[in-house]
């Protein structure tokens, strides 16, 4: 398995915020995690990424554990993290935000290839290219946060509720996105609010609730799920 | 007359206010980056100096040759004391910072007055004899060099910290830590280089400072707090900010010996303080962090 997170505990302090969750990610699929505020989403894809440590279980990724190591040395394992509420630096400019996203890359060709690459993907990113990130827009900040995590080439990304806080139009496009980076061959694991959104788009969801994992399925499956339709899609 | 003594004086403020833009910048860099508030500052001034005294007298170095050994010196040590002290409390709130770092700043302070003794020393640059009169204002070729040398490095700093990658990933960690540590930032190694430019700059500052005055192990604490009160003008984070104000702190405490008296010289800065908290509470660069 390309990723395998098996009973991971952790928390903030005395307060448990994650309980034995065990979760699995095929390469080149997306799975998404649904839930509510405060389920857990979040601290979920801290502990992924190295930022928070995990009070018990493991994280096997690639081929390697890669629980308990410092964060650059998980970026720099092929894994990286687009978090919630996009978190640009917002006195740099978007190319000085590109260029710090592709700093565990040593090849500076490689890294000016890319950064060509997200200019042709996301056009906005190149006239403002000059810009400091704090000047754009919500959407071309979330832009710009996608294209800051993938100047790493990695082969897992996490993205931490994308479509937050923008336009229903934006939203599409930021689906679209996410499918094309699924089709170039980088696994995603997508955690959502909008999980009418996410649901439709995932190979395959967990439905995480106060820190355990209540439900699993393909995604198609939990669209038609009783449960999911009253709790998470509101009909 | 007066007008000359008002000349010479501004001429003293803005050496002296260069070498608080030193000290202050590397106290700024320390504090945006880490969030640490290091109260032992004036001891790597105050340990540079010894070390650009020693290697001046008992290594026979020239005064230039023993800045950059301060430097080099206070740097390793700075990134060492960051490593040992500062490091085990990174993102714990500040007053854990506050007390430990005032630990070690007397600490230091002692420790420097036990192997050193409290006499005053000088750094003899060997530049002092010569000197130059315009218009009944003088100056060093030394003071003139330390001048210069303060601009030189003010001038790195920026370039470092605005073009080159360590720069900006210090930039990045000041602004949002996480956001730095999910895009693969090795922030424990710009903690380091962190403490190790602040150090360096407070070093090369106690140098100057010890051939234009003296070399004392007591003469970091009122250099700690003028640097806390430059910040506080300057605005953290923002350089420009910091060296207008170390260069107003220079003048004022210049001015004010010159013309009020002499014996008050280190009360005069924190007038200004407290008259710019009553009358500009926004700061002088108005915002900052």
């Amino acid at each position: 398995m390309f990723l395998k997170v098996q009973d991971l505990c952790a928390g903030y302090g005395r307060i448990q915020a994650l309980h034995n969750v065990s979760i699995e990610a095929e390469k080149g699929s997306i799975v998404t995690l649904i839930g509510s505020n405060g389920a857990g989403k979040s601290t979920f894809m801290m502990c992924l990424s190295g930022v928070l440590r995990p009070t018990s279980g493991t994280i096997e990724f690639d081929g390697r554990f890669i629980h308990g190591l410092h964060p650059e040395k998980i970026v720099a394992a092929g894994l990286s993290q687009c978090p919630e509420g996009r978190r640009v630096w917002p006195k740099m400019t978007v190319k000085e935000n590109l260029e710090m996203g592709g700093i565990s890359v040593k090849d500076p060709g490689v890294v000016s290839e890319r950064l060509d690459m997200a200019f042709s993907n996301f056009p906005i990113l190149a006239e403002r290219r000059n810009q400091l990130a704090g000047s754009l827009s919500g959407g071309e900040q979330q832009m710009l946060a996608i294209a800051r995590a993938l100047m790493s080439g990695p082969k897992l990304l996490l993205l931490d509720e994308p479509s937050l806080g923008l336009a229903p139009i934006i939203v599409e496009k930021v689906v679209e996105i996410i499918k094309k980076i699924r089709d170039g061959g980088t696994t995603v694991i997508l955690v959502e609010q909008n999980a009418f959104m996410a649901l439709s788009i995932a190979d395959y969801a967990y439905v995480l609730e106060t820190g355990h994992v209540v439900l699993s399925g393909k995604g198609s499956d939990l669209l038609k799920d009783d449960s999911v339709r009253k709790s998470y899609l509101g009909v | 007359m007066m007008l000359t003594v008002f000349l010479q004086q501004t001429l003293n403020g803005i050496i002296l206010g260069c070498i608080y833009a030193l000290i202050a910048l590397g106290l700024s860099l320390i504090f945006g980056i880490l969030e640490t508030a290091n109260f032992a500052h004036g001891e790597f001034y105050m340990i540079g100096a010894f070390i650009g005294f020693f290697s001046t007298s008992l290594l026979g170095l020239p005064f230039f040759i023993s800045i950059l050994v301060a430097m080099a010196g206070m740097g390793l040590l700075g990134a060492v004391i960051e490593r040992v002290v500062f490091r085990p409390i990174v993102g714990k709130p500040l007053i854990n910072s506050m007390l430990l770092s005032f630990g070690l700043s007397t600490a230091l302070a002692n420790l420097a007055l036990f192997l050193f003794k409290p006499d005053p020393r000088k750094i003899e640059s060997g530049l002092s004899e010569f000197h130059f009169d315009v218009c009944g204002i003088f100056m060093t070729a030394e003071r003139l060099s330390i001048l210069v040398l303060c601009v030189v490095l003010v001038c790195l700093l920026s370039w470092f910290i605005q073009y080159t990658k360590t720069g900006k990933s210090m930039r990045a960690i000041a602004q949002d830590r996480t956001a730095a540590e999910l895009a693969g930032i090795n922030v424990r190694r710009i903690y380091s280089v962190t403490f190790a430019i602040s150090g360096a700059l407070a070093a090369a500052a106690g140098t100057m400072v010890g051939a234009m005055f003296y070399v004392q192990p007591d003469m970091g604490l009122a250099v700690t707090l003028k640097s806390f009160i430059i910040i506080t003008l300057g605005g953290i984070g923002q350089i420009k900010g910091v060296i207008f104000a170390a260069i107003l702190i220079g003048l004022v405490e210049s001015l004010g010996g010159g013309f009020i008296s002499y014996a008050y010289k280190d009360a005069y800065p924190f007038i200004l303080m407290l008259l710019l908290f009553i009358l500009k509470p926004e700061g002088l660069a108005g915002g900052g962090k």
